[in-house]
């Protein structure tokens, strides 16, 4: 036998555990795109009630002891399990039934912990000139909202799935979102970012979004020159998916 | 020597303290001014939330040159000439501090100009400096302009708030101010881009929900009465549209003049709670109009307290006022832009094999007429046999009802119109529908059909032993009928999914057990219910406001029940 060498990267091996923590377990198995929208919430409401231990062990898929280097655990977990395809791409996370799955991390009262990305904002100029042409609405237009009880300082696999909405946005709602962004892309569209807040927008608002204050990306200024700035992204804010969650289900008193 | 008079501009800053706190209060000031001035269409500019900017543009009669340098000298008016005139003001503004105050921590830019003169006049002041006057050209009408507020007084400048919270305060301020003027054109800009606009000529019931909330469109009711030399006009919304704090549902004027007065915020209150809003206060904009000596608006610089000679009268006039107008029959607001038919809305029902329901309409007349003064319990209401097409108008003069015995109920023989919520006394709800009130005892409807069903955020997983488990899940549907979603969930565990309202915080093991006990019993299962239901005020108005839980379910009540209520059992 040749002389071993080492690989160039370590590799995983299902069903090994090689990592320490005994985090890094397996490959996860996806469970197959759904067919339809039915087979999709009939799928999210057999997982709701349950600890997402559970729905991590039926998918092969480790569960972190926190997710301060794993941020987006949650959602990827979800996805995994009801069969999500696009992954972080630009389109909807069931792109053949045009629906975007979304985790929200409530309190034990139902109330949301924190806003909701939507999509990273165009800031180079190349936002679309309307709110029906826009990503945010194209997200937004069909929503699966999957409730994630996370009570203060519970570990990851013991927060539970919630009951799931398919959600779209009724004439009300969507007529603030629209006010939102159209207001938002305008100072984007004009380069007039520095004077954009969180503040702004009632349902809607643009936020930064990177690992971290040194990230930037070149962005066109109001002089029409491009300076590097933070990327940004659209948020929901957590008072616009409260009352989506409390339209629609009892929240426990 | 040390006691010294102060210098007229120190005084007009001290002045200023009490008379512009915040960019809202020179917007207050420049709006009355502009109302004073009988301006059809007035224009709000403010930008960083009316901290860099508040300015109005307005069309009314302008000043000449020598009136509008006379305007920014301290104490000078057009309004009031002798003491005497304090009170009997008829004007918004009075002091003649309110500009000099302005100009004196700001810089101030004044434009007039009287449609009689061909040209106008510009004054521009810093810091209460007068820089200097020169001809402008310009439309009749006034425009004041106020950039840097605080700018020479930073301690103050460091009391202001975020721009949103200055803004919030501006735009309520002008809400307040031209609800009740739909003869008014006005529009207010942030930052160029424009953020309200209510157009000359609409209907007084449209400005109102415009100004308000979608919610009120539809649910608003003239308001117009009269008793004593004191007159009560204005709006108010159904008891269906309450809201939790005053600052958001009440809205006063006492003389064209806005106020936040508490007395009547409490008169409000009390009229609300005899209809059954405990703690909730309903949507008014209402307009007292007092004889010019009964009321001294002079009470505060910011003018938004008065003072009535007979505040009883007051709280009287206002309660009495509301009752008249819930009472009201026939449609709400006829110009309202939500038709009438768009009520089915807010209390649609998903669709449910509907009971046969036996109605018992009562003419309107035997409804409690308007309670001059909020008492504990109201006057019962009596069921009679027919309804009266034609209702007599409420009337304090009408009697308080008798109780009678309740006759046979009838069959409606077809689905009744959306109701209207009259009265709410404990566990029996007054609704108005077709002209008719029924009588609903909210308990027994609750017994028979525990309200729209919702799922509960997170499905609540309870242990059963497997027989129980069994017959429960072979009633799912049963249980479905009823509102109430089940599944199996683990081993020797079930999960409840949904609820229906009434249940909707019941203790569910313990309903679990009564749910199973009663299918493995072969037993109806909403004969378990009853110990379960949640009877409180909160549920049950919620059931209403929420999803329209009475829609179509007029029930007549028991004889029984009637008297027992009566009688205080």
């Amino acid at each position: 036998m040749p002389p071993g060498r080492p690989l160039l990267y370590p590799m995983t091996v299902p069903g090994v555990q090689p990592h320490a923590t005994g985090y890094r377990r397996a490959m996860p198995r996806p469970a197959p795109p759904p067919a339809d929208a039915d087979t999709l919430m009939a799928r999210a409401l057999a997982l709701a009630g349950h600890p997402l231990r559970t729905v991590a062990d039926r998918v092969d898929m480790p569960v972190p002891p926190h997710l301060r280097r794993h941020k987006g655990w949650v959602g990827q977990l979800l996805e995994t399990a009801l069969g999500a395809t696009a992954g972080s791409r630009a389109e909807p996370d069931f792109p053949h039934l045009g629906i975007e799955l979304k985790t929200l991390p409530v309190t034990p009262d139902g109330r949301p912990r924190e806003s909701t990305f939507v999509c990273t904002a165009p800031l180079d100029g190349s936002i679309a000139a309307t709110w029906e042409d826009s990503w945010v609405r194209r997200k937004l237009s069909q929503v699966l909202w999957v409730p994630i009880l996370t009570p203060d300082g519970s570990a990851p696999g013991d927060r539970r799935v919630g009951a799931p909405i398919l959600w779209r946005p009724d004439p009300e709602e969507a007529a603030q979102l629209a006010a939102d962004w159209t207001s938002l892309a305008e100072h984007i569209a004009l380069g007039h970012l520095h004077q954009l807040h969180a503040r702004h927008g009632v349902a809607l608002q643009l936020r930064p979004k990177a690992a971290d204050a040194a990230t930037t990306t070149w962005v066109l200024d109001e002089e029409g020159e491009t300076v590097r700035e933070n990327p940004r992204g659209f948020y929901l804010r957590p008072s616009f998916t409260a009352a989506v969650l409390a339209r629609r289900l009892y929240m426990p008193r | 020597m040390k006691v010294r008079i102060l210098e007229d501009h120190v005084v007009d800053r001290i002045a200023a303290g009490e008379v512009v706190e915040r960019p809202a209060s020179v917007l207050k000031e420049l709006l009355e001014n502009a109302l004073d001035a009988g301006s059809t269409r007035i224009v709000v500019h403010l930008e960083r939330g009316g901290t860099a900017l508040v300015r109005v543009v307005d069309d009314g009669e302008g000043m000449s040159r020598e009136d509008a340098l006379l305007a920014i000298e301290r104490h000078a008016t057009s309004k009031i000439r002798t003491d005497a005139d304090l009170t009997d003001l008829v004007t918004l503004g009075f002091r003649g501090e309110a500009l000099p105050s302005i100009a004196s921590v700001s810089r101030f830019r004044l434009r007039t100009r009287p449609a009689e003169q061909e040209v106008g006049h510009e004054l521009g002041i810093e810091g209460g400096r007068l820089e200097g006057v020169r001809e402008v050209a310009m439309p009749p009408g006034t425009d004041i302009a106020v950039r840097g507020l605080f700018f020479n007084t930073p301690a103050r400048r460091r009391f202001l708030r975020t721009v949103p919270t200055e803004l919030t305060h501006c735009v309520e301020l002008v809400r307040r101010e031209v609800m009740l003027r739909p003869d008014l054109d006005v529009t207010v800009r942030h930052d160029g881009r424009e953020l309200l606009r209510a157009p000359a000529g609409e209907d007084g019931a449209r400005r109102v929900a415009e100004l308000i909330g979608k919610d009120v469109q539809g649910a608003l009711r003239p308001v117009d009465h009269a008793a004593g030399g004191l007159t009560v006009r204005g709006w108010v919304a159904d008891p269906t549209v309450t809201r939790s704090s005053a600052a958001q549902a009440v809205y006063t004027w006492v003389g064209g003049r806005a106020v936040k007065d508490p007395l009547l915020r409490r008169a409000v209150l009390d009229a609300a709670r005899t209809v059954g809003l405990s703690g909730r206060y309903p949507v008014v904009a209402l307009r007292l109009d007092v004889p010019p000596g009964d009321v001294d608006v002079n009470v505060h610089p910011a003018k938004t307290e008065v003072r009535f000679r007979d505040p009883r009268a007051v709280t009287d006039a206002v309660a009495a006022a509301l009752h008249a107008a819930w009472n009201a029959p026939g449609p709400r607001t006829s110009a309202s832009p939500v038709p009438h038919t768009a009520a089915p809305d807010l209390f649609s029902r998903p669709a449910r094999p509907a009971p046969s329901i036996p109605a018992m309409p009562v003419p309107l007349a035997a409804a409690p007429g308007p309670m001059p003064a909020p008492t504990p319990r109201p006057e019962p209401v009596v069921p009679a046999a027919a309804p009266v097409p034609t209702p007599a108008p409420p009337s304090e003069t009408v009697p308080p009802p008798v109780p009678k015995p309740v006759p046979a109920p009838t069959v409606a023989t077809q689905a009744p119109a959306a109701p209207t919520l009259r009265f709410r006394v404990g566990r029996f709800a007054i609704l108005a529908v077709d002209d008719a009130l029924h009588l609903l005892d909210l308990h027994a409807e609750a017994a028979a059909d525990p309200g729209p069903s919702r799922p509960l955020l997170v499905p609540c997983a309870v242990p059963l032993p497997p027989g129980s488990m069994t017959a429960l899940l072979d009633a799912a549907e049963a249980l479905e009928d009823l509102g109430i979603g089940i599944r199996a969930f683990a081993p020797g565990q079930l999960a409840v999914t949904a609820l229906p309202a009434a249940l909707a915080h019941a203790d569910l093991p313990a309903l679990v057990g009564d749910l199973a006990a009663a299918a493995a019993g072969g037993t109806a299962l909403s004969s378990v219910l009853e110990p379960h239901l949640d009877l409180s005020d909160d549920a049950l108005n919620a059931a209403w406001i929420d999803a329209g839980w009475a829609a179509g379910r007029t029930r007549a009540v028991s004889e029984d029940a009637v008297r027992a209520w009566w009688d205080g059992s």
